[in-house]
């Protein structure tokens, strides 16, 4: 039961995402960095950082001070997800489903020209997300 | 194990995934009446579930609960 995960980016909530992007422009020296990207589904802003070799940061700043991602800030969470990108995005979530992940949300994301994305939790409280290439 | 046992020991893990020492989850009890029951604590709290009871939840199970009185008859199930 092999899947067809590659990684793309790690996922860190951040509280304004302007200020992030100046850290990791002037201070880290990443210069390669998307527009900002809004993505309605999810309420919140996004920019992916180029770190190396095509992998990202991804810097989400939360739009609705009520949302999960608003309160995983709250709680001082900062790294929070991995995203992979897969090629067959629905037989993959039906074999991690099978593997004993659970869905949080599917939703379609206009940071990947409103491609399906998925949130799951792993079994051991991991999460990540799938995103259809 | 009955309904009261089971009750009470999710109220332990609702505490612990909803980080907050005061709450009290009835049967009754619904997403909507927790503040800090969103769609990750939802499955930080039915993972949790799961790994106190050792069982697993199918996804149509998942889909049917609709507040805590609903997760405890499926555990009972079990």
């Amino acid at each position: 039961m092999e899947l067809d995960l590659k990684i793309h980016h790690v996922g860190c909530v951040v509280q304004n995402i302007e200020e992030s992007i100046a850290l990791y422009k002037n201070s880290l020296g990443f210069k390669d960095c998307s527009e900002v990207i809004y993505v309605s589904s999810q309420q919140v802003n996004v920019c992916f950082v180029n770190v190396g070799n095509n992998t990202f940061m991804e810097l989400i700043e939360p739009l609705d001070e009520k949302s999960a991602i608003a309160k995983l800030l709250k709680k001082k969470h900062s790294y929070y997800h991995i995203g992979y990108l897969s090629e067959n995005f629905t037989e993959t979530l039906e074999k991690l489903v099978n593997k004993g992940c659970h869905i949080i949300t599917i939703f379609n994301s206009e940071a990947f020209n409103n491609k399906q994305c998925a949130f799951l939790y792993t079994e051991e409280m991991h999460m990540i997300e799938i995103i259809e290439a | 194990m009955n309904k009261e046992t089971i009750l009470e020991q999710i109220n332990v893990i609702g505490r612990d995934v909803f980080d907050d020492e005061s709450i009290v989850l009835s049967e009754s009890t619904t997403a909507n009446e927790v503040e800090d029951w969103d769609s990750i604590t939802h499955v930080q709290l039915l993972f949790s579930i799961e790994k106190q009871f050792g069982i697993k939840f199918t996804s149509a199970e998942i889909a049917k609960f609709k507040n805590i009185g609903e997760i405890v008859a499926c555990i009972l199930s079990k």
